[in-house]
This record gives C-alpha cells, sequence and structure tokens, in this order.
C-alpha cells in the first residue's frame, strides 16, 4: 500500500499551489525584521516576526520532503533553528529555494491527471 | 470485517491530505486540525487508533494525550506521535509520555508509518498491499 505517481502529483501540486501565498508572508515578515532592527520600538515587532518565521521554517522542515522538495525541508529546518543575527540570511536562502521552485513548476508543470486518466502500473 | 477508525490529529493540512491518502482507502479516517476539536470528537467517537502530530498550535500534542488518556473509552488506544522536531532521544522520551510509536516527518518513506500502523492494530488492522493511484485520485 503506496502512493501512486498520479496521487503523488496532485498532492505535489496542491503543496507548491500553497507556496506562493507562503512566500508573500515571508517577504511581509522579512520587511518586519528589517524594520524591527532600524526603529526604536521595533524589538517585539522584530520577535514576532521570528516567532511566526519559526514557525513557518518546522512546517517546511516538516512537509517539503514529502513531496519531493527536499530542499524546503533543509532550509526551513535551517530557518527554524537559526539564531536571531542569522535569520534574515537563512529566510534568504529559503525564499530563494520557494522561488526556484514555483518558476519550475511554471516552466515545466507535471501532467495534469484527472479522475477518468488511466491507472499508471 | 469492521473497519477500523484511525484518527489523524494534525494541522498542517498538505500533511493530512497525505496521510488520508495514504490510509483512507483501508481505514475510516477521523480527522482533526487541533487538539480542543479532537478531544471533543473522540471522546464521543473513540477510534482504534491515534495519529497526533506534536506541534499543534495551543495545545500540544503530548498535552492533547495526557487529557485522551483521562477518558476510559480512550485510556488504551493506541497513539503515535508524529513530529517534525526529530532530535536525539525523541522516540524515548515520547513513549515516556504515554505513546505507542513515533514517527518522524516529513513522511518521505510511507512504508515507516503504515508500519507502525499496522504493528499497533494488530494483523486484524492489516491492510493488504496495492497502490492506491487511479481510484483515489480526484
Amino acid at each position: 500500500m503506496s502512493l501512486g505517481p498520479q496521487v503523488r502529483a496532485r498532492l505535489r501540486r496542491r503543496f507548491v499551489g500553497g507556496l506562493l501565498g507562503q512566500l508573500d508572508r515571508m517577504r511581509a515578515l522579512d520587511i518586519q525584521l528589517a524594520e524591527g532592527a532600524q526603529l526604536a520600538e521595533g524589538a517585539q515587532l522584530a520577535e514576532g516576526a521570528r516567532e511566526e518565521l519559526r514557525t513557518i521554517g518546522h512546517r517546511l522542515a516538516g512537509t517539503g520532503s514529502s513531496f519531493g522538495l527536499p530542499r524546503l525541508s533543509t532550509l526551513g529546518r535551517a530557518l527554524e533553528h537559526a539564531p536571531d543575527e542569522q535569520m534574515r540570511p537563512a529566510l534568504a536562502a529559503l525564499m530563494d529555494a520557494i522561488g526556484d521552485v514555483l518558476r519550475s513548476e511554471d516552466k515545466d508543470p507535471p501532467p495534469p491527471s484527472s479522475p477518468t486518466s488511466p491507472s499508471s502500473p | 470485517m469492521l473497519v477500523k477508525r484511525i484518527a489523524l490529529v494534525e494541522d498542517n493540512d498538505d500533511n493530512r491530505a497525505l496521510i488520508a491518502a495514504l490510509l483512507e482507502d483501508r481505514y475510516r479516517l477521523l480527522e482533526y486540525a487541533d487538539g480542543p476539536s479532537a478531544l471533543a470528537g473522540l471522546v464521543d467517537e473513540p477510534p482504534d487508533l491515534i495519529l497526533l502530530d506534536i506541534s499543534l498550535p495551543g495545545m500540544d500534542g503530548t498535552e492533547v494525550l495526557a487529557k485522551l488518556r483521562r477518558h476510559d473509552a480512550l485510556r488504551q488506544v493506541p497513539a503515535v506521535a508524529l513530529t517534525a522536531h526529530a532530535m536525539r532521544g525523541d522516540r524515548e522520551r515520547f513513549l515516556e509520555q504515554g505513546f505507542n510509536e513515533y514517527v518522524s516527518k516529513p513522511i518521505v518513506d510511507e512504508e515507516i508509518l503504515l508500519s507502525a500502523i499496522h504493528r499497533l492494530l494488530g494483523a486484524e488492522g492489516n491492510a493488504d498491499d496495492g497502490g492506491t493511484d487511479g481510484g483515489t485520485e480526484g
């Protein structure tokens, strides 16, 4: 009992489909981190951003490899465990990797499948 | 044969979809996205096995399990911890906290999860082998 290629492809499309929204959120949090370093009242803002980013990293660490994207798991884990001062570089690496995935899927999307498609062996 | 019920408590939609795709043909799945809803639902409808994410928002998986274990109907239900923490000593820690098995995420080799489920449900809970393609699509 294992997942066949059609089911696996459907789950991957679903996962990748959610990455764009996560990328937008990461960009917003990155801005909060940058502002937090400059504003007197920014420390609390930055702490909230770091906490949310660690949660995002944790979630990607626990999902990427399941959908054939191990780099997202690796970089997600790096973000989750990054020291505060290393968080923005870790975030930049993860956002770059997500951008690569989105560009790749856009350029070369997996073949569509439907309930009426013949089953693969 | 009565279809076994497996409760899946996992806040991540993608992981829930993945595990559901693996199991839904063979088991009846009871899906919950957080601890409080699982507590409310499972007391009324005890499953045969619980797959419980550790990093749940608000109430984490170990706390959910402790609360579930207070109910007579749920005290003996085997529970599998699902976690992306994957630290050395995790397995022992989760077993000490009342879990019966531990599976790390991301789920890359589905057989590890399936083996844990089969082992905990016993021979009668085993699903026969076969792909889940085609018929489960859509």
